[in-house]
């Protein structure tokens, strides 16, 4: 259920500007553990993910006004994180060298939870080991399928909000999540 | 023979676009239905392993957008101050050595002397001296300046006269006062002979 405190704000309920920040700081409150959550299942760094969700919030804070209500704050503020992230990506792409992020998710981290505690020790270490290995086949997808992987399988968003939040029709959300499913399938392997 | 979903009808039933007929065979399929299954775990294990994470990393509050408004708005005005001071500074600076407005740039050459550039030659310039017209001389002008300024000791022979009867600087150069519009261009041009007769010359 998302909080519905910011529609007014957006909408142009409020006029004064001390009070417009007040609203957008809890804008941010409401929905920040979400979009940090989607960016960094993307950048896999949480020190970028940090970085770039606060420049999503303040280009959302400057472009509130084109804010017509089309789709819900959530699925726009998503929207405006899948631009950043894709530019974010495109630039590192042109660096000839990386430098080592300090603060990169490592695959281990992310395996460590495991819902069902009566899975036997066999088990527990396959399901992290796949795990780790679709956390690391996400960063071979394109920009398109992986950013529909996560909006679908992370944020467990549905195919109209996506599409909305990617820009792409329904059937293009589609095609995308099966062949990023079929990647990731391709390279982790199937249980079969 | 039970045939089973193929690669790409369980990357299908994953993704939750499987057909009609593909859900019938994974309901009545207990191998199909246990590889959707897992895949399905391992998925939303993954989701709960990025949750958690991100809850890990991302537990302190988020920033205020008004620290970062504030910051940027400060940054901003302190550019803004910058650039009047800047401004201020040259208009200033502009109104001092200009000539006061609608005066003609001086029909007679300075008395001023110019030092430094011409060694231990104490010089000044030739009041029979005359300006040469240069090529934007025919652009009106309405206000100017003259600058003293070194040019090569090519330069007079351009105008037809000798470099030697003209003063000549360390550098091996030739002191020169050019006239300059308002709009940066020069207009004419004369070269500074000296006035006494211990300057050094060729």
């Amino acid at each position: 259920m998302e909080p519905t405190t910011a529609s007014g704000f957006l909408d142009g309920a409020v006029e004064d500007r001390t009070s417009e920040l007040e609203d957008f700081d809890q804008v941010v409150r409401s929905y920040w553990p979400r979009l940090f959550r989607f960016i960094l299942a993307s950048v896999h760094d949480s020190g970028t993910a940090e970085t770039l969700a606060q420049e999503c919030f303040w280009n959302a804070y400057r472009s509130r006004a084109r804010f017509r209500g089309d789709a819900s704050v959530h699925t726009w503020l998503v929207r405006i994180a899948t631009n950043i992230i894709r530019d974010h990506m495109r630039s590192r792409r042109l660096r000839f060298w990386r430098q080592t992020q300090r603060t990169a998710v490592d695959s281990g981290a992310i395996a460590d939870w495991l819902p069902d505690p009566s899975l036997s020790q066999e088990q527990r270490a396959l399901i992290q080991e796949q795990v780790q290995a679709v956390w690391q086949a996400t960063t071979t997808l394109s920009d398109r399928q992986r950013t529909v992987f996560l909006l679908r399988f992370v944020e467990e968003m549905d195919i109209a909000d996506i599409a909305t939040a990617t820009g792409l029709t329904s059937n293009a959300v589609h095609v995308h999540l099966f062949r990023a499913v079929r990647a990731i399938r391709k390279r982790v392997g199937s249980a079969r | 023979m039970t045939r089973h979903l193929t690669e790409d009808q369980i990357c299908r039933a994953i993704a939750g676009q499987s057909t009609l007929d593909e859900r019938q065979h994974a309901n009545g399929c207990a191998e199909c239905r246990a590889e959707i299954a897992h895949a399905h775990y391992v998925i939303t294990s993954l989701r709960h392993g990025i949750a958690m994470r991100a809850e890990r990393e991302g537990v302190q509050p988020a920033p205020s957008l008004r620290a970062q408004t504030n910051g940027k708005e400060a940054r901003a005005w302190a550019f803004a101050a910058v650039s009047m001071a800047v401004v201020a500074v040259a208009l200033i600076w502009q109104a001092r050595l200009a000539p006061p407005a609608g005066r003609e740039p001086p029909a007679e050459p300075p008395r001023a002397l110019a030092s430094g550039h011409a060694g231990d030659a104490r010089v000044a310039v030739d009041a029979v001296d005359e300006f040469y017209p240069l090529a934007y001389s025919t652009v009106p002008v309405t206000n100017g300046r003259i600058i003293r300024i070194e040019v090569p000791r090519s330069a007079p022979a351009a105008f037809g006269l000798d470099p030697i009867d003209f003063v000549r600087t360390r550098r091996n150069a030739v002191l020169a006062d050019i006239v300059v519009g308002e709009d940066g261009l020069a207009r004419a041009v004369r070269f500074v002979r000296p006035l006494r007769d211990d300057v050094q010359k060729d």
